[in-house]
């Protein structure tokens, strides 16, 4: 049974073939051209089969739009169109020669794509990316080492690291206060990482409330599709300290997307320095954290009227998107500096890798990765642009230099034969001195 | 992750196709600007390659590949159709079989 | 104000400024600009030099180190310990060397305006005259003997350039000139003579290196200890050891943590003098010389001896002076300002400089003095029978740097810088003054030869004579006379200068030469050595010589009748040449004030009240350490001056009251039982005769044996053109008939023809058609890949 993408890619995979064998015969160059124009859209066709929309856009604009209208002009300039006559054939065996040569190449190629089993090998998984957020309220900044190695330096509260990859494996990390070095009495926190293949990390350091110290949380950022399709994981890290002589200051953190209705507490009870996670469906939230109970509070105190509720956010995250199979990670802080709160959003989608294909996905790549070849290439689209300028500039060639060409082809400089002659003749006199 | 209905080696055997096809047309053609869109065809079945193996590999770097070759060819063309138009003017002529002076 | 010590960068580049400006736009610029641009590079340096004395002054004379801009670290190799720095040192004797140089300068330069115009290597001679002060700044202001002695050798190379600067002219004295042009000839004996005493100086050098790692005069943290007590210090006194050890504690004290150091025997932050100085207190130092050992005050005695080798070359004393007469080739002005009154003084300068080392070696000191009193009587002796207007001033000049240096070795250095200063305003006033009596001389005789048509026997002699200008030599004091009336500015100024090197009271070289005397008479009399006496003896028969051909060249160039139609139309010079000849006497006259000593009789009261006792003697002492005051002897003042008046009446007696000699006649002393001993002076004491019979021709000579005979005959007509030449000949036959020509030619035309011959049948595959090379290119990436799948086709093919 051959299904609908089967059916259709046979279908553009015979046009294409069928435009380019045109190409080839058409006497007309003009033809030629746009037969090959045909052959592109199949292939920008394809592209979109293959869920690269981006370069199907790049594929019909530049290439069968730019480069093929370049073509055209450049043939109707010349008037070229008509290709001349075929009349002495100078190489006979060329023809021949070609089509075994082509046809030898296909079938090796052939052979080679079929025995390969491309489909059912798996790709390798990628390095895992990881970083560090630091969330414990008053701490200094701290370098992280993994294995001995500095891979976050000067990282300050309520900020996080940049990713940084590793091979995937089982690691030490160590975080010691910034600029000290790394002796076991600096040392912070120690604790051993997992870090696996295809994993987005993030680890964040929160106050240790039961055994006092710091603790690394692992919150995973990607999510393998197969387990949890359609859903998203939000984690929250409660990061807001505690007033001076109290202990435990829980917080609840509530749904407060449409306005008019009541908050929908998500979270009952989370104390600080601690984490929870919890699966979201995908679409954009509000959320707010409050102080442990008060909405239950606002609630009761309101009662059964429809005045709005006396209610106060500690910190509140407005319209984020949360799309599936991604992991979300809400460190709730708040800023007091200079003595005054002020909420602090830490608000991390952890899935550091966009959709494939997208022109999103290849953007990001192309300023990061590739930013190097990426100029490289520029700079040799200004090179060319400048060379044409300099080969289709008609040259006028001044007289003394068409003079001095002109002398230098006066006859009765030694051919390389006559040089060669002359040579022999020498050898053979001094040989029969 | 499923199964694609076209698997990626038909995509490549249509790339091969394509591929012998615009060398074909290099080997065989005479007019110096056929011979040129022949590699234009022979760049874009490469292109066609890298984009079926992207999505077998799950990687955008082959898009990038792709990207780039474009921009490669564009200039490749421009500097080309450059040359011949020189040439033109001096022989008033395409045919690369007019073309001969590095003869040896 | 302290910073203005780092000024002293400028004083040695605004007369390089000035140099590279007319260097390269002089010819632009003209006469007016190029003269004007060297004028101001040199009064702004005068300007500069002031300003630091100012600034010591007013820092209460603490000697600062400057380092250089950008050339600071010239000589700096780490990794060998060798870090020789280029600074500047402002200190009382530097400072006083750059006013003696700035402002003597600036003023010949303006005269040189004058007596250069016309010239038609105008701006060249104001680009040596820049580069010479550049040099001489250098020489005076650097803070290690490496730095002086770039400035030595520079004012040495500037010396050479200006005596030859007309080279292009025949010598004055065709008899006198050997070959070719005797202005080359004086530079290029100038040079050579020179290199002598340079050797001696860079071996001085060497020995200073090797022996203290450094060359630094003193390290940066050094602090000179400054004493201001009104008694003299005893430096005379032979004192024992302890209270040598004393003195130079006193002297010299280090930087704070210089004590500490010291105790590891690190000599690294320590300049040379202050090592030495501890080094004699400490007693029983040794140096070694690889295997050699020698004791500290071996080494030092060599040092200075070298030093002192050094000295005679630059300041022209026995035996290296003979360059110094021939050196008045050179325009007036240089001889001026470079023969008289500052390069010739730089090994005074290195010498007062290096007092510290001069001090401690006794016989060296000695050897010094016998130097510098024999100089002084022998030139004294030869300027009294020349006839050259300059030669008798060039031979006075090295009599007194003979006076310069006998103090130098008797230790008065604050005596023999004071001479050297007083010297510089009168010698560079009568050069200058005879500059322009000889100016004068060749108008009036162009001035005669275009009007003056037969008026005058002597005159008609000469227009009668064709070589007239060759023949007339307006040097020649004999062409002279009377031109007291006729050049009235030049006459007084020049009579100022004249009294004042006679040493008449109260001008300049009465003072300077007193105390050289007063110091001679208390090492002699009062400590009982015989330098002082030898000292004495010799430099009180020299100061009457100096009054004697001081007051016949007077009689000569001015008193009685022109004896020459030349001398008859001598025009005073123009302004630019007088002014600074009336600024130098009114130098010469109240220079010698800046050092009046104490206990003058009579006058004592009003030279005190004016001026203070011993300024310049406490000026100096800042910086040199064991420069002292001389005190005033009234008795040998007397003398001397006694002695000098009737020097100077005897003089008169003969050249003034009877008749003058007429051009080309003979001297009244010729005639008279004194004509052995005119003949002698007149001949220079056969010196320079002497050089060529025993030095000059036997080392010719040995030259030509040695490239007739050694050379030529043996190495290259035997050696190199019979053994290696025809030997060498012979077995090349061998090698390239046989074996070059059958084998290795035959091998490789063989092989060059194969290659042809394939290269000829492969070059058919290169047809020129692009489809051909496609195709080829096709193949090959079908082959490549054939290869890269050729383990897939087997197991599909099964084979």
């Amino acid at each position: 049974m051959v299904g609908t993408e089967l059916a259709l890619f046979i279908m553009i995979g015979a046009l294409s073939i069928l435009a380019a064998v045109m190409m080839l015969i058409s006497e007309n160059a003009v033809h030629s051209a746009l037969f090959l124009i045909v052959n592109f859209a199949c292939v920008a066709f394809m592209y979109l089969m293959l869920n690269a929309p981006f370069l199907f856009a790049v594929q019909i604009t530049v290439y069968a739009g730019a480069i093929m209208v370049l073509f055209l002009f450049v043939i109707m300039l010349m008037g070229a169109e008509r290709v001349l006559p075929q009349e002495t054939q100078r190489f006979p065996w060329l023809a021949p020669a070609t089509l075994g040569v082509t046809m030898a190449l296909l079938f090796v190629a052939g052979l080679a794509i079929i025995q390969s089993d491309i489909d059912t090998s798996e790709p390798e998984p990628a390095d895992p990316i990881f970083r560090f957020v630091h969330a414990v309220a008053g701490a200094d900044a701290v370098d992280v080492y993994i294995d001995g190695e500095k891979v976050v330096s000067d990282l300050i509260y309520r900020e996080a690291s940049d990713f940084e990859d590793f091979p995937a494996g089982s690691y030490t990390a160590q975080v010691v206060p910034h600029e000290s070095e790394l002796v076991p009495e600096n040392i912070v926190l120690e604790t051993s990482v997992f870090l696996a293949g295809n994993g987005v990390i993030s680890y964040v350091l929160t106050a240790d409330t039961a055994n006092g110290g710091v603790q690394a949380l692992q919150v995973e950022g990607r999510i393998d599709p197969n387990d949890e399709k359609d859903f998203a994981r939000l984690t929250v890290v409660h990061a807001i300290p505690c007033a001076a002589g109290t202990t435990s200051c829980p917080i609840e953190v509530a749904d407060i997307t449409e306005p008019g209705k009541d908050p929908q507490v998500l979270v009952k009870s989370l104390e600080y320095g601690q984490a929870t996670h919890f699966e979201v469906k995908e679409g954009e939230y509000t959320l707010a954290a409050y102080a442990q109970g008060d909405v239950r509070a606002a609630i009761d105190e309101r009662g059964d009227t429809d005045e709005k509720l006396n209610l106060d956010a500690l910190v509140q995250v407005e319209e984020k998107v949360i799309d599936q199979n991604t992991g979300v990670l809400w460190v709730v802080t708040q800023d007091t500096t200079g003595g005054i709160v002020r909420p602090k959003i830490l608000w991390f989608a952890l899935d550091n890798n966009p959709d494939f294909g997208s022109a999103e996905g290849i953007g990001q790549l192309l300023f990061t990765d590739y930013l190097l070849p990426f100029e490289v290439i520029g700079l040799l689209l200004l090179t060319a642009m400048v060379g044409v300028i300099v080969l289709t500039k008609q040259h006028e060639t001044p007289k003394k230099e068409r003079f001095r060409r002109r002398m230098a082809n006066v006859p009765g400089n030694p051919t390389v034969e006559e040089y060669v002659q002359s040579m022999r003749k020498n050898a053979a006199d001094s040989s029969g001195d | 992750m499923d199964k694609p209905e076209v698997a990626t080696e038909l995509f490549v055997l249509l790339s091969a196709v394509l591929f012998t096809l615009g060398s074909m047309g290099v080997l065989l053609r005479r007019n110096a600007i056929l011979i040129f869109m022949s590699i234009e065809l022979m760049l874009n079945s490469a292109n066609l390659a890298l984009v079926a193996f992207a999505r077998q590999w799950n990687q955008s770097d082959a898009h990038l590949m792709v990207f780039f070759v474009m921009t490669v060819a564009a200039a490749e063309v421009a500097v080309g159709l450059a040359l011949i138009v020189t040439i033109y003017r001096t022989k008033q002529s395409t045919d690369v079989d007019d073309l001969h002076a590095l003869q040896g | 104000m302290e910073g203005f010590y780092s000024a002293v960068s400028l004083v040695v580049i605004v007369p390089l400024v000035g140099m590279l400006i007319n260097l390269f736009f002089g010819k632009k610029l003209g006469e007016k600009g190029a003269g004007f641009i060297a004028v101001g590079a040199s009064a702004f340096a005068f300007v500069i030099a002031l300003t630091l004395w100012a600034t010591l002054v007013n820092q209460d004379y603490a000697p600062a180190i400057v380092n250089a801009p950008l050339i600071h670290s010239w000589i700096s190799v780490p990794s060998a310990g060798i870090d020789i720095p280029w600074q500047f040192r402002v200190d009382t004797l530097s400072v006083t060397m750059m006013l003696v140089v700035t402002g003597v300068g600036t003023l010949i330069h303006i005269y040189a305006t004058g007596y250069m115009h016309g010239d038609e290597r105008f701006p060249r001679f104001f680009v040596y005259m820049n580069l010479f002060l550049v040099f001489m700044l250098i020489l005076v202001s650097g803070n290690n003997l490496l730095v002086m002695f770039v400035g030595w050798e520079g004012v040495g190379l500037c010396s050479f350039l200006l005596i030859g600067f007309w080279f292009d002219k025949p010598g004055k004295h065709p008899k006198e000139g050997t070959v070719g042009w005797s202005n080359s000839n004086a530079a290029r004996k100038a040079f050579i003579v020179n290199r002598i005493g340079d050797f001696g100086l860079l071996m001085g050098i060497f020995l200073t290196f090797w022996t203290f790692g450094t060359l630094d005069y003193y390290k940066p943290n050094e602090v000179i200890h400054l004493h201001h007590d009104d008694a003299p210090p005893p430096v005379f006194a032979v004192e024992g050891l302890e209270a040598e050890g004393e003195h130079a504690e006193a002297t010299v004290t280090e930087g704070e943590h210089g004590g500490a150091e010291a105790a590891h025997g690190e000599s690294e932050i320590h300049g040379i003098f202050t090592q030495a100085e501890l080094w004699f207190e400490e007693g029983n130092h040794h140096v070694k010389f690889g295997s050699i050992d020698l004791d500290f005050d071996v080494v030092i005695t060599l040092i200075t001896l070298f030093f002192l080798l050094g000295a005679t070359g630059k300041s022209a004393q026995i035996p290296l002076f003979v360059w110094l007469p021939d050196a008045m080739a050179g325009p007036t002005p240089v001889s001026a300002l470079i023969h008289a009154a500052t390069m010739v003084t730089a090994g005074i300068y290195m010498m007062v400089r290096s007092n510290s080392f001069f001090y401690n070696a006794d016989l060296t000191s000695f050897v010094v003095t016998i130097v510098g009193i024999s100089t002084a009587l022998a030139a004294g002796f030869m300027a009294l029978g020349q006839w050259d207007i300059k030669k008798v001033l060039a031979y006075s000049t090295v009599s007194q740097l003979g006076f310069m240096v006998a103090a130098v070795g008797l230790g008065a250095y604050a005596a023999a810088m004071f001479h050297l200063v007083t010297h510089a305003f009168f010698k560079a006033l009568l050069f200058l003054g005879s500059g322009s009596v000889i100016h004068a001389m060749e108008h009036g005789h162009h001035h005669a030869h275009e009007h003056g048509h037969g008026h005058d026997d002597e005159h008609d002699e000469h227009d009668e004579e064709h070589h007239d200008d060759h023949e007339f030599d307006p040097q020649d004091m004999r062409n002279m006379g009377g031109l007291a009336g006729k050049m009235r500015l030049t006459y007084i100024t020049y009579l100022i200068g004249a009294l004042a090197l006679a040493g008449i009271f109260p001008l300049a070289g009465f003072w300077s030469k007193d105390e050289i005397l007063a110091d001679a008479f208390t090492i002699g009399f009062d400590e009982g050595e015989l330098k002082g006496y030898l000292a004495l003896a010799v430099l009180i028969t020299a100061a009457a010589m100096t009054a004697f051909y001081t007051w016949r060249q007077i009689c000569l160039v001015f008193y009685g009748k022109p004896r020459t139609a030349a001398a008859e139309h001598a025009p005073e010079s123009v302004s630019a040449m007088t002014t600074p000849l009336a600024i130098l006497a009114v130098g010469a006259l109240l220079v010698g004030f800046m050092n009046v000593p104490n206990g003058i009789p009579l006058l004592g009261w009003l030279f005190e009240g004016i001026f203070g006792e011993h300024r310049f003697t406490l000026f100096l002492e800042e910086s040199v350490i064991h420069a002292h005051a001389g005190d005033f002897n009234a008795v040998l003042a007397l003398l001397a001056t006694g002695i000098a008046l009737g020097a100077m009446y005897a003089a008169h007696a003969i050249y003034g009251s009877k008749a003058m000699p007429m051009p080309m006649e003979k001297d009244p002393l010729e005639d008279g039982q004194f004509q052995p001993l005119f003949a002698l002076s007149n001949a220079k004491l056969y010196w320079d005769e002497a050089y060529f019979k025993y030095i000059v021709y036997p080392f010719q000579g040995a030259a030509r044996f040695l490239a007739n005979t050694i050379d030529w005959d043996f190495w290259h007509n035997f050696v190199h053109d019979r053994i290696i030449g025809q030997g060498f000949q012979g077995a090349a036959d061998v090698i390239s008939q046989p074996i070059d020509r059958q084998v290795v030619d035959k091998g490789f035309m063989s092989l060059a023809t194969g290659v042809l011959a394939a290269g000829s049948r492969l070059r058919k595959t290169q047809t020129g058609y692009v489809r051909t090379y496609a195709l080829s290119l096709m193949m090959g990436a079908l082959l490549v890949i054939v290869i890269i799948l050729l383990p897939t086709l087997r197991d599909l093919l099964g084979i």
